[in-house]
């Protein structure tokens, strides 16, 4: 009963995500942002070939996927916050819950501004940028009111407006050449550490799943795994086009190669397909912040359980609001979303270990106590 | 109920997007050719000339022109929004750059224009033998907008030959790469016409020689596999001492270069082409099977001689449109790669030739 209890209504608790709505979920969330960059990060950090990088990355991401899975199982489907507040007092917890809300929405802010400031750039260069954050604020409190089931309904039709646009790369085939791969490999980077923390970024938003726990139909971690390997495959698809298209020092000179990728795309019926690219990503973005926003929201609705979540959607919406204006120029952006993401992907890490790790004390726990009752 | 009003208001913003940042078409001057130059003055040594369309108040359409000088190309740009009073946009247009310019290098300028998202990247370039701005104000009676004809122009050179297909994507990424060096074709306006003139070739950015047309298509085969493509050939017939051509179409090529990098640096091309004859001044009766034999010798040896004489040509400029370097590039290690003296190792290059032809047909008649 007391799982219920939890979410935003009550009566959204009866239906359950099915896997195949979660690994689409899961594949959306996703800091796609990057991958407009990703070519140009594995470049400059792995060096030639760095496109291969994102094998290794993906190991790591699934291996963090596994600890979200086993916390699942040994708890037996319990929310982590049950988890928790069985072993550790709330009081000591709170710090760290504001750290990752901080965190979380800060990241989902940032990537909100840096979408606005590429689009501003590119296409819109006298438009206010309060206009298109607000607008982001707005759908998202439409979404956030909706609870995670009907959320991820919407991620999934939103899904489907996004992904036809991986097909034009299909025009790009004729440019293709494989000798600009070379033979070299990871050679000419400077930084792998830096670099698989970069590509690394691309990944994050899987985090929040730690959340799904008390929403999800049984057997659900497998479309982790999934959302997770379609997010690879597109990221490895698109950027090892890239490094076949252009030569790797182009890569390195271009700030957004998958724009200009997209920009080359001709077909008779449209031109500078970036355009259109760039403008229909907007749902993708609006997805990542979504979720990390209702993630803050399940922290806040924990920390405090009188208050109605409608409460806490308007504070995080008018935190992330506030955030957004901040900073005033793309290398500001790139320098906070650098370090939320770093802190983000800490918090990946992190927050797992720590409930593995009160798992197997209360695990622990039991044994002894069983023994001891044994003795008796 | 409660959720459809904000719904209503975003919807109701959304269409108030529409009035942000609006371009009207008549207050917009959309830039079909832009055409830089150099000048000898030392303050402003760039010269930008711009085409664009017009239409007057009683619908006729024209193009006109506007030329600044500045520091930089997008100097010369400010200058230009001085001189008219409708904003200059850019567009998918043309872009070419005089011969005196190109000679002292494209790097800046063409890298300006792909910081600024208004240039797409399949803007086109070329290289003007003279003034870029002389040919964009060129009166021709038979074409009414040189900046349009030059586009198109340009795209059937593209459809047709594939060396030709250029633009501002093509020429970054072989200028960035350190494996090939890129090519524009050249334009000349110096008789009634615009008229190709050839091939442009780089070393970096700088534009070192011309290739005349025949020499643009015997580089045209051993770039790459070529489709469709068509060959004039000119045949020193030394019994009569004098030239027959022939005239070979529908060309399918395979190119195939195989590197040895050992005592003796060689890349060899190995091209097995195929084609119909479709034009022959010759003596020989080409509807026998035995000349035609020695037909094919005789191109065989015309395509040998003649791509040696032009791998030797572009080696003497330090050139290498071919992508000679990425080919020994993908047979080294990174190491020997990075220390290798390029311009010195690809000056001592050897190359070998080796043409198979074959005449599927020689025409219709017999």
């Amino acid at each position: 009963m007391m799982v219920k209890k939890r979410g935003n209504n009550g009566d959204l608790m009866k239906e359950r995500l099915h896997p195949f709505q979660l690994s689409i979920l899961i594949y959306t969330i996703q800091n796609g942002l990057v991958l407009y960059s990703l070519p140009r990060y594995t470049a400059e950090y792995f060096g030639t070939n760095g496109w291969i990088s994102i094998v290794f990355i993906f190991v790591l991401v699934n291996i963090n996927i596994l600890m979200i899975a086993f916390i699942y199982k040994l708890g037996k489907g319990r929310s982590i916050f049950e988890i928790i507040d069985k072993t550790v007092p709330k009081w000591i917890m709170v710090p760290f819950y504001l750290f990752i809300i901080c965190v979380w929405i800060g990241t989902a802010s940032m990537i909100m501004r840096l979408y606005i400031f590429i689009f501003k750039m590119m296409f819109f260069p006298a438009l206010p940028v309060s206009l298109f954050i607000f607008f982001f604020i707005l759908l998202s409190f439409q979404m956030l009111r909706g609870g995670l089931y009907k959320m991820t309904k919407a991620i999934v039709v939103l899904c489907a407006i996004v992904q036809p646009m991986l097909f034009l790369l299909f025009y790009l085939v004729p440019e293709f050449e494989f000798a600009r791969f070379t033979t070299f490999f990871f050679k000419g980077g400077t930084d792998f550490f830096k670099g698989a923390l970069h590509v690394y970024t691309a990944f994050l938003g899987i985090e929040v799943s730690i959340l799904f726990f008390p929403m999800v139909e049984k057997k659900w971690t497998k479309a982790l795994f999934i959302g997770n390997l379609l997010t690879t495959v597109g990221y490895i698809l698109v950027t090892a086009i890239c490094y076949g298209f252009f030569s790797f020092n182009q890569i390195l000179n271009d700030l957004i190669p998958v724009m200009t990728l997209f920009e080359y795309t001709e077909v008779s019926f449209l031109s500078r397909a970036e355009n259109l690219c760039f403008s229909v990503f907007a749902f993708k973005i609006l997805s990542i912040i979504v979720i990390y926003f209702w993630g803050a929201q399940q922290f806040l609705g924990n920390m405090m359980k009188k208050m109605k979540p409608n409460v806490w959607i308007f504070i995080i919406l008018a935190c992330a609001f506030l955030f957004a204006m901040l900073p005033d120029s793309i290398v500001d952006v790139e320098k906070w979303l650098s370090w939320l993401s770093y802190c983000a992907i800490g918090i990946a890490w992190a927050l797992p270990l720590f409930v593995l790790c009160i798992l197997f004390i209360q695990i622990l726990k039991k044994l002894i106590d069983r023994e001891t009752d044994h003795a008796k | 109920m409660l959720n459809k009003i904000p719904v209503l208001i975003v919807i109701c913003c959304l269409l108030l997007t529409g009035c942000g940042g609006s371009k009207i078409i008549e207050d917009l001057a959309i830039l079909e050719a832009v055409a830089f130059d150099h000048t000898d003055s030392n303050d402003n040594p760039i010269k930008t000339t711009v085409l664009y369309p017009t239409v007057s108040k009683e619908g006729m359409a024209g193009t006109q022109f506007l030329s600044a000088n500045g520091k930089s190309s997008h100097e010369t740009f400010i200058n230009l929004q001085n001189l008219t009073n409708l904003k200059l946009v850019g567009g998918q247009s043309t872009i070419l750059f005089g011969e005196e310019l190109s000679n002292q290098g494209l790097f800046n300028i063409v890298e300006t224009l792909s910081r600024d998202p208004e240039f797409g990247t399949r803007v086109k370039l070329a290289i003007v033998e003279g003034k870029g701005e002389e040919l964009l104000k060129k009166k021709i009676p038979s074409i009414p907008d040189n900046a349009e004809y030059l586009y198109t122009f340009m795209d059937k050179l593209g459809t047709q030959t594939r060396i030709l297909n250029t633009d501002k994507y093509r020429f970054l990424r072989d200028y960035y790469d350190d494996g090939i060096d890129p090519v524009l074709p050249v334009f000349t306006y110096e008789r009634d016409n615009i008229e190709l003139k050839g091939l442009g070739t780089f070393k970096g950015d700088q534009y070192v020689s011309l290739l005349p047309l025949s020499e643009t298509h015997i580089l045209n085969l051993l770039c790459g596999n070529v489709h469709n493509g068509r060959l004039m050939i000119n045949m020193d017939d030394k019994k009569t001492s004098k030239t027959n051509q022939l005239f070979l179409s529908d060309i399918t090529s395979k190119n195939d270069t195989k590197v040895n990098m050992r005592k003796n640096k060689t890349v060899e091309f190995i091209l097995d082409l195929e084609g119909s004859v479709l034009e022959y001044t010759g003596t020989l009766d080409i509807s026998k099977e035995k000349y035609q034999r020695q037909l094919e010798k005789q191109i065989e040896n015309y395509i040998k001689t003649n791509s040696k004489k032009l791998l030797v040509k572009l080696q003497k400029d330090e050139t290498d449109p071919i992508g000679i370097g990425t080919l020994i590039r993908n047979r080294l290690a990174y190491e020997k790669w990075k220390k290798m003296n390029w311009n010195q190792t690809y000056s001592k290059l050897n190359f070998k030739v080796n043409v198979k032809v074959d005449l599927i047909n020689t025409g219709k008649s017999k």
